[in-house]
């Protein structure tokens, strides 16, 4: 069976997850973490070797990998496009369109986009593009270490990638990565991902007693979200909750965001229901990306 | 929406090359092996031509000329056989042409009869008569009396009667039975 590597690197930790792929879906086959050295966005070659020799300790087979771009190289925009059914060049005009806002020229970037939901005739489309020098410079020490990277991915839509495998009959379900280095909120709307955000000072690098103020803020923030998704969306239909990274493993945490959400919250589960370590959900939504060269 | 993968495009195109190239190396790989699989199994299982040991071929001629000759042999013996069997199975000529005699006339004793095929093939039979009579009436009687019996499709006289050591007249005949 096809197996396929999620590598996730944040600023302070790297965490790795080898997936396999079949016709009944995938499943958890090995996962690692390892502490960042280096206070670099992107991965320096001594971090890259001791990554490849922990994978080797851990049991990864060789396959291929699909990383996270790195922070500073991704850059995210709403457009407003033509129809697909008008027979415009829709990719040149993306592209065009997303490097005259951001300011960038056309080949400095890789750019990825898919729909919005609309009840308009516009095609309102999300727009991610990735810088590509400071991701060739993450790829190179990765492949320096014998690494092969087949993909790349926006972090958040990695996040989305995997909510969207939880069974749930919601429509809109909010996912909050929450880890001492900041948070990262992913909003969906029938497993499309509307937008993220990161609130600025949300992070968990404060004190265990701190843990239900610190859920107070990310509740707001998160409910916030879910009124912007349904007012997006002009439904009002129940929304999911789910808590991952370092978060998910404070019971403070999660007993407040319970209590504040109720039976909204629900926990990543591989295809066969079995429930995942939520530190290991950015790594397996990388992983998930079909779409690797 | 266009592609997801934010891989940079010339690693794509790299990574496209790559996959090409380890393609067809191992193409070639499982061609060179197939090929130096077939080239070495040819040697070691190469087959030699069937070489004819030295005289067999005219062995053979031989046997198959010996095997012709006992074939005629056993076609003659069953010929003969069966010539044999038609000659058992036939009815006492001897007694019957004893009673024809006497009923004709009295004066005709039959010397020796005997009774073959007029061939292996043919069912036809003949009956060679010798006998002697008082005198050529008395053989003609018999003759006529023969004839009268219906059995036979020709009754031939082979020569003219003599005259025997004792006055009598001898006289030889072939009767045909043609089925």
């Amino acid at each position: 069976m096809p197996m396929r590597t999620g590598i996730d690197i944040s600023p302070t930790t790297v965490t790795a997850a080898q997936i396999k792929t079949g016709k009944s879906g995938w499943s958890l086959f090995a996962s690692a973490r390892m502490s960042r050295s280096s206070e670099s966005p992107e991965l320096e070659s001594s971090e890259a070797r001791r990554l490849e020799s922990l994978l080797f300790r851990r049991g990864f087979t060789s396959a291929p990998c699909v990383i996270n771009a790195p922070e500073d190289a991704l850059t995210s925009s709403t457009l407003e496009l033509p129809p697909a059914t008008s027979g415009a060049p829709i990719d040149k005009l993306a592209r065009a369109e997303f490097a005259r806002r951001n300011q960038l020229e056309q080949d400095d970037f890789v750019l990825s986009y898919w729909g919005l939901p609309s009840n308009g005739p516009g095609n309102q489309v999300m727009a991610v593009g990735c810088l590509t020098a400071p991701t060739d410079a993450c790829i190179d020490s990765l492949e320096s270490a014998g690494l092969s990277v087949a993909g790349v991915d926006d972090p958040a839509r990695a996040m989305g990638r995997l909510l969207s495998n939880i069974p749930s009959t919601t429509t809109v379900r909010v996912g909050a990565r929450v880890e001492s280095w900041g948070t990262c909120i992913v909003v969906l709307h029938h497993g499309t991902m509307l937008y993220s955000r990161s609130p600025i000072g949300l992070t968990l690098d404060v004190a265990p007693g701190e843990h239900a103020e610190f859920a107070g803020r990310l509740g707001q923030e998160i409910e916030a979200c879910v009124s912007f998704a349904r007012h997006r969306s002009r439904s009002h239909a129940p929304a999911g909750v789910s808590i991952l990274g370092e978060g998910a493993h404070s019971s403070t945490l999660m007993q407040s965001l319970a209590r504040k959400f109720g039976d909204s919250i629900g926990q990543p589960v591989t295809t066969n229901g079995e429930q995942i370590d939520a530190t290991l959900a950015p790594a397996i939504g990388l992983a998930l990306l079909e779409d690797i060269a | 929406m266009i592609h997801e993968n934010l891989l940079p495009a010339h690693r794509i195109a790299r990574r496209k090359v790559h996959r090409c190239m380890n393609s067809w190396l191992m193409a070639l790989g499982v061609l060179s092996v197939l090929t130096g699989g077939s080239i070495i199994g040819a040697h070691i299982t190469k087959a030699l031509p069937p070489v004819m040991p030295a005289g067999l071929t005219q062995d053979i001629e031989l046997a198959q000329t010996e095997l012709q000759d006992i074939e005629l042999q056993i076609e003659e013996l069953e010929r003969t056989r069966r010539a044999f069997q038609q000659s058992e199975s036939s009815p006492y000529w001897d007694r019957l042409l004893q009673i024809i005699a006497r009923k004709a006339s009295g004066h005709t004793q039959l010397k020796s009869i005997q009774v073959a095929t007029a061939s292996a093939d043919d069912a036809s039979w003949t009956v060679s008569i010798h006998g002697s009579a008082s005198d050529r009436q008395s053989s003609a009687t018999f003759v006529a009396a023969l004839e009268s019996t219906g059995l036979f499709s020709s009754v031939r006289r082979r020569s003219a009667p003599a005259l025997g050591t004792d006055d009598r007249t001898e006289f030889f005949l072939d009767c045909s039975i043609n089925p």
